[in-house]
């Protein structure tokens, strides 16, 4: 029970923080979906599987905290891409804060009780 | 379909009808968003100049399964909302009181009977206006009858 528990609370933990990790990564340029996905699911301490990261893809933007655009290829069919908005900078903004209080006060309490 | 020759082609329309059928509580748009990302995501692994069979499955088996990756549909509800029920209370003693008074309070107490049956439709928090009219007109018209009675046997 006890590990269930623990798992359930890192998985919240995780997806929490995942959306935010998401906007980060498409905040310096717009990414191909493929490689922003493959490279997502290459951070093993976040994500499981990397098909959930579409639906969480499709969720920003429908909240409009990314936009997608399509760009033809030379090799296949066209490719859709993937880039922060304005209002996704200011989510990334004001959750960066709130993280780096949060992660700090769980570090000295945890580093205090061991 | 994917294109045949691709390395994997079957594998990955196989994969996607596994989706598919995951999906099938998704409403229609979020349901088409998915199986176009992960189609293109698998294409896009096929296409790649160094594709084999193996980098297929291998990519398959990353995106992981089908029934995770549509319950990871959440933050908002995975499956179809049902309509929401109109927010109208049931009959409650008003109107069954309404509805007897209408129909045979005319026989009770001619006249009054009925209109107090109107007071009643009229007072009921759940009806609607429309529905208020259609018992004022049902109402109106046993009244009316036992008006029509007196004034022919008076005259």
């Amino acid at each position: 029970m006890e590990a269930t528990g623990q798992r359930t609370s890192l998985t919240q933990l995780r997806r929490g923080a995942l959306e935010y990790c998401v906007l980060a990564l498409v905040s310096h340029e717009e990414r191909y979906a493929v490689d922003l996905v493959g490279d997502l699911g290459r951070v093993e301490a976040l994500v499981t599987s990397e098909g959930t990261l579409y639906p969480l893809l499709s969720r920003l933007r429908r909240e409009g905290l990314v936009a997608t655009t399509w760009r033809e290829s030379e090799t296949g069919p066209p490719r859709r891409y993937y880039r922060i908005t304005e209002s996704g900078r200011v989510a990334l903004r004001a959750f960066a804060e709130e993280w780096t209080s949060f992660r700090d006060a769980v570090d000295t309490l945890i580093t205090e009780g061991n | 379909m994917t294109q045949t020759g691709l390395p994997g082609a079957g594998a990955i329309d196989s994969y996607i009808g596994r989706v598919d059928a995951a999906a099938r509580n998704l409403p229609p748009d979020r349901r088409i968003e998915l199986l176009d990302q992960l189609r293109e995501h698998l294409e896009a692994v096929s296409l790649a100049p160094d594709a084999t069979e193996a980098s297929v499955f291998a990519a398959i088996d990353r995106l992981g399964d089908p029934a995770e990756i549509v319950a990871s549909e959440d933050g908002e509800p995975a499956v179809l909302a049902l309509p929401p029920t109109p927010a109208r209370s049931a009959w409650g003693p008003l109107e069954i009181m309404a509805v007897l008074l209408l129909i045979v309070g005319g026989f009770l107490i001619p006249i009054i009977g009925p209109l107090a049956g109107l007071v009643c439709a009229w007072l009921s928090p759940a009806w609607t206006r429309g529905e208020k009219w259609i018992a004022t007109l049902l109402g109106s018209g046993s009244i009316l009858l036992v008006i029509g009675f007196l004034f022919g046997s008076i005259f």
